[in-house]
């Protein structure tokens, strides 16, 4: 099946009787990109369900701002982004324990989460992710799960093919050094 | 297997080959049908709640609508904000020991005060006015128009700022323009300016705001950096978006003081 042009989705959104249909084929072309990029920052998928909604209607609330100066993808990815570290920040002002830099809290929440059926070398990969600044985390995530190609990352993260390379390689220096740690 | 996903192999069998004899996989779940169901939850969720942008809210009709349900979940969402705002910033709860304080149980009954006193005048506006109390007629009909044009007024203010701000300025090098005197003469007073603008700006930072009004502030902060991204600046714009979310917390040192050129990238981490 033909991948539904941005153009032809923006058309209808704006238009005052079919953004229903445009604003469904948003969601279904988009959805599932924006929610693992989410999931990968707030981990569970209740958080991630919350997360992916705000962003959607904020989308839906600003569409009429989008003026295609960078790719609407970039667009979404960039609010999505946005919405979940300011989510992370806030469910972290709420927490007794400091979420983000305790490893074991990570773990616990991820063994204890339903949705999440990975194994134990799973489990300190998303630990050691998670002591990684927000900005190498994403590069990681992009290139190593998502495959993307350092130029698509650079589009995405408006940071240069040499930056990313090397935040990239420290990135997976740290990891593995976190991991080889955990196992000793 | 594609070309990237070869690279990719390539590049981890050099950074770390144990890294590469991982099984490849997150461990994520998501429940059963979730995608098929989410964009049909978010339509309704829309629809529920009439979330409109501005320029639809103008085409829809000369009349006001109120969202279905609007007041039944006003209450609710109204204790719900609150109830997220009582984390307060650190520096908010450092008052207390400045020596500031509030009743007994203020804040404890704070968010039930609220909503008791939105529910009072929620019912009170359904209510005919008993109290003896009036507004001129019409008042209440015509308020969301007297709003609306204020508001589209400060739209139009800040179009006009924004379009001043994107006009591209060519910039000659100094010494084309200038013999050296002037420029010397002109540095020193741009160094004065800057200075004293600077010493404007350390002396302008208000400290003795009230609770309400460094919340306020904070929320604004808050809001300008979302606010920049659903703008959809440009790529230069953008960038300084990224280096504000991301590096600054990281880094905690102030961006404008370095070159990022000339960042040693192994003791960053970026």
């Amino acid at each position: 099946m033909t991948e539904i042009q941005d153009e032809r989705i923006l058309d209808l959104i704006q238009g005052k009787s079919e953004w229903e249909e445009g604003f469904r084929l948003l969601t279904v072309k988009y959805q599932q990109r924006l929610y693992w990029q989410i999931r990968r920052i707030v981990l569970n998928h209740e958080d991630a369900n919350d997360v992916i909604q705000n962003t959607f209607i904020k989308v839906y609330r600003n569409i009429a701002k989008f003026e295609a100066k960078s790719k609407l993808y970039t667009w979404l990815y960039r609010i999505a982004t946005n919405e979940a570290i300011t989510f992370l920040r806030k469910k972290k002002r709420k927490a007794t324990v400091d979420i983000e830099g305790d490893t074991s809290e990570i773990t616990r929440q991820l063994t204890a989460d339903t949705y999440f059926d990975g194994d134990e070398i799973q489990i300190q990969l998303q630990a050691a992710l998670s002591t990684l600044p927000e900005k190498q985390r994403a590069v990681f995530n992009l290139r190593y799960f998502d495959e993307l190609s350092y130029k698509e990352i650079s589009e995405l993260l408006d940071t240069s093919v040499g930056a990313l390379k090397a935040s990239y390689h420290h990135a997976v220096k740290k990891i593995e050094s976190f991991i080889k740690a955990k196992q000793l | 297997m594609n070309i990237e996903q070869k690279n990719i192999i390539t590049e981890l069998k050099e950074i770390s080959p144990f890294l590469l004899s991982i099984r490849k996989a997150e461990g994520f779940a998501i429940p059963k049908n979730y995608f098929i169901d989410l964009g049909t939850d978010l339509v309704d969720r829309i629809e529920d709640h009439a979330i409109l942008p501005d320029y639809l809210k103008e085409k829809i009709a000369e009349g006001f609508f109120c969202p279905k349900n609007y007041f039944e979940q006003l209450s609710d969402g109204i204790q719900d904000e609150i109830e997220d705002d009582q984390q307060l910033p650190a520096f908010l709860k450092s008052k207390k020991v400045e020596g500031y304080q509030v009743p007994a149980n203020y804040f404890e009954a704070l968010s039930d005060d609220l909503v008791a006193k939105i529910e009072l005048e929620i019912a009170l506006s359904k209510e005919e006015k008993q109290d003896g109390f009036g507004v001129p007629e019409g008042y209440f009909e015509k308020l969301p128009s007297v709003i609306i044009d204020k508001i589209k007024e400060g739209k139009e203010d800040n179009a006009a700022v924004v379009s001043m701000e994107t006009t591209p300025i060519k910039v000659k090098p100094l010494w084309h323009r200038y013999n050296l005197i002037g420029s010397v003469a002109a540095i020193g007073i741009l160094l004065l300016i800057g200075f004293q603008f600077l010493s404007k700006e350390a002396v302008d930072v208000p400290i003795n705001l009230s609770d309400e009004q460094a919340l306020a502030y904070l929320m604004e902060e808050d809001l300008d950096l979302e606010q920049d991204i659903l703008n959809d600046y440009s790529v230069k714009e953008i960038d300084d978006i990224f280096q504000e979310t991301f590096l600054t917390e990281e880094l905690d040192i102030n961006l404008d003081d370095i070159d990022l050129d000339d960042l040693d990238l192994e003791e960053f981490d970026f």
